[in-house]
């Protein structure tokens, strides 16, 4: 049985702490998935909070034919997006410099040579790099390990269609990590001459 | 050699999301989000009427007075004040001067002139209300 059930069938009951609790386990990740898309907190926070005032007046008609997270990604994605036409935003775009051929062995001997304070900074910086909705798709594979088809039904995208896009926006973050490593791969080199 | 590129690149981004935390909202944002839930619920909840209460006692005390004085005098008293009236000492009217004690009134008859007192006095609320807020109808 999914473990959001008990709390959401509290909540159609009116029991307002047990949607407390759902709004508890999935606020941020509601969030980060709304900043990824808007890209500024405050906004994605009005986002969120919207997101979970609709959810709260459609919890009656959940009917639990998808994961109520796949559901609720669902209802967040779209307000995203009716925020970003709302405010008539362009979607985010980077120019990516640099050679996509990509040393995997280099990149991993840096990448865990890193403190991790420094992995998380980096990571973190290196999503907010990604256009448009590459964030949002590497989030929800990686992060929340949804699959393919989940992530079609959120987006409303053809599950191929999600492939190809993930495939591009990994080779897209690889290379912003590629370029954020360099300095510390010439530390790990200058480290290895001594 | 693409396939071995693409799965090392997969292991690569697997291994940095390893470390990815998530954006934390801001500390009042569930007081925000309930207070937002609990206007909305009061404004689902209790609606403001189009006519009040008080309003709903008026209409129903005037019409159960209509129907029990209008029986009372009009069976008790075979001569009802509204019968000797003469309206044509006000000027040539008279075609005013019909004999209500020629007319049936009866509770149907009162039930009728009840609704239609009703429902004029909510088509003009009520048209008021939307013509307030420019709603055609």
């Amino acid at each position: 049985m999914d473990r959001d059930q008990p709390l959401i069938d509290l909540t159609k009951q009116g029991n307002i702490s047990a949607y407390e609790q759902l709004v508890d386990r999935y606020k941020n990740m509601v969030f980060t998935l709304a900043l990824r898309l808007v890209g500024n907190k405050e906004e994605a926070e009005e986002v969120t909070q919207d997101t979970f005032l609709k959810v709260y007046d459609a919890i009656s008609n959940f009917k639990g034919d998808s994961k109520f997270s796949t559901w609720l990604y669902k209802i967040a994605y779209h307000k995203s997006l009716d925020y970003i036409k709302k405010i008539k935003t362009q979607p985010r775009t980077n120019s990516l410099d640099g050679s996509y051929e990509l040393d995997f062995q280099l990149m991993n001997e840096t990448w865990n040579s890193l403190e991790s304070k420094e992995k998380r900074r980096n990571i973190k910086k290196a999503i907010e790099r990604l256009e448009g909705e590459d964030g949002l798709l590497i989030t929800l594979f990686y992060f929340e390990e949804l699959t393919l088809k989940e992530i079609a039904n959120i987006t409303d995208l053809e599950a191929n269609t999600v492939k190809v896009r993930l495939h591009r926006a990994r080779k897209k973050l690889a290379l912003i990590l590629k370029n954020t490593l360099e300095p510390e791969t010439i530390k790990c080199y200058e480290r290895a001459g001594k | 050699m693409k396939e071995q590129e693409n799965k090392e690149l997969n292991l690569f981004i697997k291994k940095a999301f390893e470390d990815l935390e998530l954006d934390e909202v801001s500390k009042d944002f569930n007081r925000t989000l309930f207070q937002k839930i609990e206007f909305s619920k009061k404004a689902i909840l209790s609606p403001k009427p189009l006519i009040s209460r008080l309003i709903w006692y008026v209409l129903a005390l005037f019409v159960v007075t209509l129907f029990i004085l209008g029986n009372s005098i009009v069976e008790i008293n075979e001569v009802f004040w509204l019968s000797t009236l003469k309206y044509n000492t006000i000027g040539n009217f008279d075609w005013l001067n019909f004999d209500i004690n020629e007319l049936k009134l009866n509770s149907s008859i009162y039930a009728t002139m009840g609704l239609t007192i009703f429902i004029v006095f909510q088509v003009l609320i009520l048209k008021n209300y939307f013509a307030k807020r420019r709603v055609l109808i």
